[in-house]
């Protein structure tokens, strides 16, 4: 038995890990190239035949005005300013995690940390069984059968409307109920659009979303998961026969040493996110094998000296990319 | 989080000489809470008030509008519960967030602003719409502009317009105002503050406060002429609250942004 006590109290210091960021990474304020905006302040588009309006303007008076206090950003013609901190906008094609908050009329409403819930439409899961049929009033009063209120589920976003309102869709083996995992909340901002946002680490035993909503999910990997690697080339017939596995034979509880596994990745997501780093499968790997080489216990992960060195480590990568 | 003063030194009132036209020391504080969206602490010496504000957010459907933002203020006095000059506070703020916020670019959400008094010290509702516009700057929620407030009284024995009241202040006061006004930096003209400015900062351009008033909340008895003669004065006083807030804000931007900067 241990004689550590297991509840840690540490006092809160505001500031002490942007104090930790600057002298890890050695730079103090920003650099004099960056041009700051404040609300009210008129973004200059001078050399610009035609722009596009994007998050953080408007135009008054024909002039294009920032609404938000950040950094503005030019892409191509899209001139939008950058927050620091701000809600997730969602994009069509984006792989979220969201919670069910509701199940009402022919639609689950799914929490996003958005600034609206998203829908989740009858007519946009997959059925048992696979077959395209036209959902009847009984599909309707089995919905719960699918998902209940406060389960996590994993969906792509289909479509955003004008208003802002965002409808999701589970058609695919791989997405659908999120069970036996941790579930870390990031910052949106840290987290980068990419190709794959589902990752199999089967060296550890391991399944990882990263939700572009900002909420990552970590998993023991199941072994019907392990054994299809090849899941997004599987036929929809198949990825409804794996459903049907599922359901009937719910998996194994984890081991103790599965579980110590997912819980020092989830540690290292929130690592990353204290270091305002951001949150993708290298950053979290490096991370996660700085503390193992490291021999970091669990519950030490998350203390300024861990923190200190993974931000000079940081700091190293670089100062060496920048001399390559 | 980060600490910004400007003004005369603690502990300056009236009697040790701080000029009618004079404000207390500010100090603003932003980032303060955690779990919310964004919040800041606006200090006027004996005054102070913690803003945090949720949002924009999904709306209960009872209260959600299907073409604009919601916004709800709570406004908590520092001991007791919510009295009926609390409620009418909350609606004063309302009505100038509702003013300064694009409500038709989020439908079916709401922005939530909590207020919470920590001290009172005089000038507590300019306070708390200091803490207000810091708070929602913080959390990135859209304006179409800044605001800047500043409270005065009229002394009834002297019939003396005094900036910045402190709390003995505005009870032997005749009249109390509270004026609000939008500010937004004039790149066009070039910096001629008269404040002393730090060596590293770059010139900071003044802050332009427009005429026009964005809300204003006036109890007493005062005749026309003192009115207008305590709006100018305000305008004056929030010229200053402006300047520090602009450099204020600006730091904590700087700054944050050095932190993640090569992402």
């Amino acid at each position: 038995m241990s004689t550590n006590s297991a509840v840690r109290v540490r006092q809160h210091q505001p500031g002490a890990d942007i104090a930790l960021i600057e002298r890890a990474l050695n730079i103090h304020d920003a650099p004099s190239s960056t041009a700051f905006v404040c609300i009210g302040d008129e973004i200059s588009t001078e050399g610009q035949e035609g722009f596009l309006r994007g998050h953080g303007t408007q135009v008054v008076d024909g002039k294009l005005v920032a609404t938000v206090c950040g950094v503005v950003e030019r892409v191509n013609k899209l001139i939008y300013v950058k927050t620091l901190n701000s809600r997730y906008n969602a994009e069509q094609g984006d792989v979220v995690v969201g919670r069910v908050a509701e199940v009402a009329g022919k639609a689950w409403r799914v929490d996003l940390k958005s600034r609206q819930e998203a829908k989740l439409l009858l007519s946009a899961v997959h059925l048992p069984g696979g077959i395209q049929r036209r959902r009847n009033a009984e599909d309707e009063l089995n919905m719960r059968s699918f998902f209940r209120e406060g389960e996590l589920i994993s969906a792509e976003v289909q479509s955003v409307h004008a208003d802002g309102s965002v409808a999701l869709h589970t058609r695919s083996a791989k997405y659908g109920k999120l069970v036996h995992g941790q579930l870390v909340e990031v910052p949106p901002n840290l987290i980068k659009r990419q190709k794959q946002h589902f990752h199999t680490l089967e060296a550890l035993g391991v399944e990882l979303i990263i939700g572009c909503n900002g909420l990552v999910w970590v998993a023991p990997l199941r072994p019907s998961r392990a054994a299809g690697t090849s899941d997004s080339t599987t036929a929809a017939s198949d990825g409804a026969g794996d459903a049907t596995e599922e359901t009937s034979a719910p998996p194994p509880p984890p081991s103790r040493a599965q579980l110590e596994v997912v819980c020092r990745m989830a540690n290292s997501i929130r690592v990353l996110t204290r270091l305002y780093m951001p949150v993708y499968p290298a950053s979290i790997m490096s991370t996660y094998e700085a503390a193992v080489d490291g021999g970091v216990a669990l519950r030490d992960m998350l203390e300024p000296e861990f923190l200190e060195q993974v931000a000079l480590q940081e700091g190293q990568r670089r100062s060496s990319a920048m001399q390559d | 989080m980060d600490i910004d003063v400007a003004g005369p030194g603690p502990g300056s009132s009236r009697s040790r000489g701080r000029q009618p036209a004079q404000l207390r020391s500010l100090v603003c504080e932003r980032s303060v809470l955690d779990r919310a969206d964004g919040s800041a602490k606006w200090t006027q010496e004996g005054s102070s008030v913690l803003a945090a504000v949720y949002g924009p957010r999904q709306a209960k459907i009872q209260k959600e509008d299907a073409e604009r933002a919601v916004v709800e203020v709570v406004y908590k006095p520092r001991a007791g519960l919510q009295s009926h000059e609390d409620r009418s506070i909350e609606l004063e703020i309302r009505g100038i967030l509702e003013g300064v916020i694009p409500l038709g670019m989020h439908p079916r959400t709401s922005i939530m602003v909590i207020l919470q008094v920590l001290q009172e010290d005089g000038s507590v509702l300019v306070c708390a719409l200091n803490a207000a516009c810091a708070a929602l700057v913080d959390a990135g929620v859209p304006m179409s502009t800044m605001y800047a407030s500043v409270g005065c009284a009229l002394s009834s024995q002297e019939q003396q317009l005094l900036l910045d009241p402190d709390a003995a202040e505005e009870q032997a006061a005749q009249a109390r105002f509270c004026f609000t006004f939008p500010h937004h930096f004039d790149l066009t003209q070039p910096a001629t503050s008269s404040e002393p400015q730090q060596p590293q900062q770059q010139e900071a351009p003044p802050a332009a406060v427009a005429p026009a008033v964005l809300g204003s909340r006036c109890v007493g008895d005062f005749s026309c002429d003192q009115l207008l003669d305590a709006m100018q004065l305000c305008r004056l006083g929030c010229e200053r609250v402006a300047a520090f807030a602009r450099l204020s804000l600006s730091k904590s931007l700087m700054q944050a942004v050095g932190a993640a900067a090569g992402q």
